[in-house]
């Protein structure tokens, strides 16, 4: 079965077309830096065979970045699809596991797009052009939100009043869950321990979003985004915490319009709207390595790794025999100094980071701790897509079944 | 030497009075609803009328030496407690749009005490003093401050005054002790991670809405709820705030106006989610404070519910590898604290 996989992020369409069960990938490849315009143009890295090709492509948004890969895939028959699997970051308290897309979750989903307003409506665009361009091949959602069911009551709950918090459906869902998961279980494997009893702290540090989450005997127990992926740490666009009275000050601000104040936070807020510069901090890390920053580019990077230094002490603290801190996704794979800056004086928590294999880290999955380090410091690739492959996969097999 | 001790809240206004540093008040008195006009006029008599009668003096014939006001909001130009001068009423009239409820009914009351109390020594003291020294990195927010129409985006951290004492208390015990992590235990508690006597981490935001939760504050939530509260029930900013600062915390998850101590007591369902919610809110908070330090030598408890202080450092002990005997509870109420800071600035100025 040929599946192909589509994984909007908030600034990127990754898309890979895998041959189940086998876990083969026949092509793939990446739309990059969708949206707002960064210190470098937006592009499609597509790989088929072993030809890898870059196309220059202004990408204002994921609508714009899908007719792109869709004129790359149509060049070769072989490519057709035999289904769809889709991540979809938002499932609301509606899916708690994958689903087939049918009429009434199109309308499932329609009802919660709200909750993740950069995310879903994206994604559901996607869903859409497939089920038109492509009828009759099945599509299936992979939920971001699925890993997170297992958070506990007091970790999800917000002290709101109790009867606006249902009512509303108010809690922390969790976001990144399929990533979380799948570099969970690689690190289990790289310790030969069973993933039912793999105690870790996994970050997910995207060029777009960002999380943490807090992983005790193979289950999600917390996760730095809550209610939507805006809360937590400082991302490309997004503000991550801030206090609830500054957020009742913009609507007052901008005369009640939640529109408004929704897209200044979640999208011209975090290193973006800190920096004035680049909504991406490779950009900003490496502005400051040049000398060519200036204040704001300083403390953009400085209070970056600062939010994920605190959260990861806090997480420390709640998974109690830690195995793993495990670093993913295009930040945390790529970025030694985010690993060191966020790692280093962190002896308290059994946590010593070698700096030289640290510098070297590019063939992973690789252990970067030093010997004698209680907890082992992992870079690990994530790979979403295959894990979206598996369940789209696994739920279509059972169909047939 | 007779000192004044008052403490400024939005409702209330706490006074007592003492006669040196270290002692326990000889009177103490609150008034709510101070803002009222007929009860604002009557705030110096009241006082007097009360010192008066605990000195067992005749009412005109009670005079104080010292007046110190705890407020608490006083932004970055007062690094520190100081006495009263026009100055300081000039630095105050600049941030009145940044805190317009607190700094205008500052204003109000210390031109009433120092009409009444004419002569006597005024002392401000203020939480955020101690949060000026907060490093860059943690107070500020990642929202481009060009497009927030001017609205301050600075962490400050509200419990100044008992984390600044809880980091001495500790450290005069044992100088060894550099990194200390003070859990103040107020209707709206705090954390902060002090290291060699300045803040490095606090809970609290720009206003004590963010952080832990109180017995009615929210505490962190993700900004999307707001404007889901908005959207889906149709509430403009003055209801939403009036939610999550007098409805919500241990009272909108129990449904019960419930102090911290009643919470710790209570077996009801919804208290227990309540209690535990809010000790795994210390608990994050505290390794936060620890990652900000690079450990911890010492934790200090204090507010009016530190006798909570010990079920709690029992219940980090299970969770975490912290100092054992270390752990220390700082009895001081906020009034004595404040008249301490501010007779140190009277002797500091003389």
């Amino acid at each position: 079965m040929k599946i192909i996989v589509f994984n909007c992020g908030s600034s990127s369409l990754k898309y890979r077309i895998i041959s189940m069960p086998d876990e083969k990938e026949i092509a793939g490849g990446e739309a990059q830096r969708i949206g707002p315009k960064t210190a470098e143009p937006s592009r499609i890295i597509h790989r088929h065979g072993d030809k890898t090709e870059t196309h220059l492509v202004e990408m204002r948004s994921h609508a714009e970045a899908m007719a792109e890969v869709r004129k790359l895939l149509s060049t070769d028959s072989s490519l057709t699809p035999d289904a769809f699997g889709h991540r979809v970051v938002h499932g609301g308290g509606v899916f708690s596991s994958a689903a087939l897309i049918s009429d009434e979750s199109l309308d499932q989903l329609e009802k919660i797009k709200h909750l993740a307003p950069i995310h879903n409506p994206p994604a559901m665009k996607i869903i859409h052009a497939c089920g038109k361009e492509y009828p009759g091949i099945p599509s299936v959602a992979v939920f971001d939100t699925a890993f997170h069911a297992t958070i506990p009551d007091y970790a999800s709950t917000y002290c709101l009043p109790y009867e606006i918090s249902e009512k509303l459906k108010i809690r922390k869902y969790g976001f990144h869950g399929t990533s979380h998961q799948f570099v969970a279980e690689e690190a289990a494997k790289m310790l030969g321990k069973p993933f039912g009893e793999l105690n870790a702290v996994s970050c997910h540090l995207g060029s777009g979003g960002a999380s943490l989450c807090a992983i005790v005997n193979g289950k999600s127990v917390d996760n730095t985004m809550g209610y939507s992926p805006l809360q937590g740490l400082i991302m490309s666009t997004r503000c991550g915490d801030l206090d609830p009275a500054l957020t009742l000050n913009l609507l007052q601000h901008f005369i009640g319009s939640t529109a408004d104040v929704e897209r200044l936070l979640n999208t011209r807020s975090g290193v973006l709207g800190m920096s004035g510069a680049s909504a991406d901090i490779r950009d900003i890390f490496s502005l400051d390595k040049r000398d060519c920053g200036n204040q704001r580019t300083s403390l953009t990077a400085e209070a970056y790794l600062w939010r994920i230094k605190k959260y990861i002490g806090s997480y420390m603290a709640v998974v109690k025999n830690l195995d793993a801190i495990i670093f993913t996704d295009t930040i945390g794979e790529l970025i030694p100094h985010v690993r060191w800056a966020v790692c280093s004086d962190m002896e308290y928590f059994g946590l010593k980071i070698d700096s030289e294999k640290n510098e070297h880290a590019e063939s992973l999955p690789v252990d970067v701790s030093q010997k004698d380090s209680r907890v082992k410091i992992l870079v690990v690739a994530t790979n979403e897509e295959l894990a979206i492959a598996r369940r789209t996969y696994s739920l279509l097999a059972g169909d047939k079944r | 030497m007779n000192i004044i001790s008052i403490s400024q809240n939005v409702s209330r206004l706490e006074f007592a009075l003492f006669d040196k540093i270290g002692g326990a008040p000889l009177a103490e008195g609150e008034l709510k609803n101070w803002m009222n006009q007929e009860i604002f006029k009557s705030i110096p008599e009241k006082i007097t009328l009360l010192c008066g009668k605990t000195l067992r003096m005749k009412n005109r014939a009670f005079s104080a030496d010292l007046i110190c006001i705890r407020a608490p909001y006083g932004g970055e130009d007062f690094k520190s407690p100081e006495l009263l001068t026009d100055k300081s009423i000039k630095k105050l009239r600049k941030i009145e749009h940044v805190a317009p409820m607190h700094i205008p009914a500052l204003i109000e009351l210390i031109n009433l005490l120092k009409d009444y109390f004419r002569g006597t020594p005024i002392s401000l003291v203020f939480e955020t003093s101690f949060f000026t020294r907060l490093p860059e990195r943690e107070y500020v927010y990642a929202v481009d401050p060009g497009l927030a129409g001017g609205i301050p985006l600075r962490r400050f951290g509200y419990h100044g005054i008992f984390h600044e004492r809880a980091f001495e208390f500790s450290h005069d015990k044992d100088k060894g002790r550099s990194r200390v992590i003070s859990i103040c235990l107020e209707p709206i508690p705090e954390i902060c991670a002090v290291k060699n006597g300045n803040p490095l981490m606090v809970t609290g935001g720009a206003t004590p809405l963010e952080g832990l939760p109180g017995e009615t504050t929210c505490g962190d939530i993700d900004p999307l709820i707001i404007l889901s509260l908005s959207e889906s029930l149709g509430w403009g900013p003055e209801e939403i705030n009036k939610t999550l600062s007098r409805k919500s915390g241990i009272q909108g998850l129990t449904g019960k106006k419930m102090n911290f101590a009643g919470l710790f007591s209570s077996s009801d369902s919804n208290a227990v989610l309540a209690k535990n919610l809010f000790l795994y809110k210390i608990l994050l908070a505290t390794g936060s404070a620890i990652a900000a330090m690079g450990g911890v030598d010492a934790i200090v408890f204090s507010g009016r519910y530190h006798d909570l202080g010990k079920e709690i450092h029992t219940y980090l002990l299970s969770k975490l590898d912290l100092p054992v005997d270390n752990c220390e509870v700082l009895p001081d109420n906020l009034l004595r604290l404040t008249a301490e800071a501010g007779l140190l600035s009277l002797l500091k100025n003389k």
